[in-house]
C-alpha cells in the first residue's frame, strides 16, 4: 500500500496519529481554536497559524485567526442551547 | 479518565450521506480519541474522501446504543446513529478530520493524551461521518471510542 500521506511531517509533540493498515503513516496536530486535527505536510503551501496567547497552532482557517480557545467556543454553543431552552418554556 | 464506550455504524458510502454520528447530551462533553474506518464489501480500488464534522441537529438514523468498554459502566449519557436517512444539520467548515482512502485500506486515527475531539455538552448537537467524495459507493464500516 502506498503512502497516502507523502511529505507528512513526523512532530515533535504530535496531537494524534493515522494509521493505514496499521503502520503509522502520518502525524496530526489540533488546532487550538476549533479543535480540528490537520496533518502538517513540507511544502504543501497550505497556510497554518500559530497562536501567541495559547502558545499553539492553528489550522490556518481565517476563522481561527483570533483567539476564541476551542474551550470558550464549546461554552458559546452550551449558551446558546441553554437560551434557547428557556425561550422555548415561557 | 472518564466512562469509556465504543459505537459502531454501517452503510453505503453514497456521496453526502453520514455513515455514524455521536450525539451528546446536555451533561457531558463526549471526547472522541479513536476512530476506525474499512470496508467489509468484496475488494475493489474504489476511493473515498470522508470528513468528520459537528452538527447541531443529528437528522434521523438507526439508532446505535454505545456500549461501554469497562462492563461495570452505567449505560452512557450520549447516543449515536448510523445509515442516515435524513442527514444532520452539519456546520459549515466545522470539520475535525478530513481523510481519503482506498476502499482496501483500514483507516484509524487515535489522539494523543490531550488531542480529543470534544463534543458540546448540548442535546442533540454531536459530529458525524459523513462521505464527501466516492468513486464507486460500496459498504463501509466505522467504529469510534469516546469517553463521557
Ligand atoms: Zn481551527
Ligand atoms: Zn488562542
Amino acid at each position: 500500500m502506498e503512502n497516502i500521506f507523502p511529505g507528512a511531517k513526523l512532530e515533535r509533540k504530535p496531537s494524534g496519529a493515522i494509521m493505514v493498515d496499521g503502520v503509522e503513516v502520518a502525524h496530526t496536530m489540533q488546532c487550538c481554536h476549533c479543535g480540528k486535527h490537520f496533518i502538517s505536510v513540507k511544502g504543501s503551501g497550505i497556510r497554518r497559524g500559530f497562536c501567541l496567547r495559547c502558545h499553539k497552532i492553528t489550522c490556518g482557517d481565517p476563522g481561527c485567526d483570533a483567539c476564541i480557545p476551542a474551550e470558550m467556543k464549546l461554552e458559546i454553543i452550551e449558551n446558546q442551547e441553554t437560551r434557547r431552552i428557556i425561550i422555548a418554556e415561557r | 479518565m472518564g466512562k469509556r464506550y465504543s459505537i459502531d455504524g454501517r452503510d453505503t458510502n453514497t456521496l453526502n450521506t453520514t455513515i455514524l454520528a455521536l450525539i451528546s447530551a446536555a451533561t457531558i462533553r463526549p471526547k472522541i480519541y479513536d476512530l476506525i474506518m474499512g470496508s467489509d464489501d468484496t475488494p475493489a480500488d474504489n476511493a473515498a474522501e470522508y470528513v468528520l464534522q459537528r452538527f447541531t441537529a443529528p437528522g434521523t438514523s438507526t439508532s446505535v446504543t454505545p456500549q461501554p468498554l469497562d462492563p461495570a459502566d452505567p449505560a452512557a449519557l450520549a447516543s449515536a446513529g448510523e445509515a442516515h436517512s435524513a442527514e444532520p444539520t452539519y456546520t459549515a467548515n466545522q470539520i475535525l478530520l478530513q481523510w481519503a482512502q482506498n476502499q482496501r485500506a483500514t483507516f484509524r486515527w487515535v489522539a494523543a493524551p490531550g488531542g480529543e475531539i470534544v463534543l458540546p455538552a448540548s442535546a442533540n448537537n454531536g459530529a458525524g461521518v459523513q462521505v464527501i467524495t466516492v468513486t464507486g459507493a460500496v459498504n463501509v464500516n466505522c467504529c469510534v471510542h469516546y469517553e463521557e
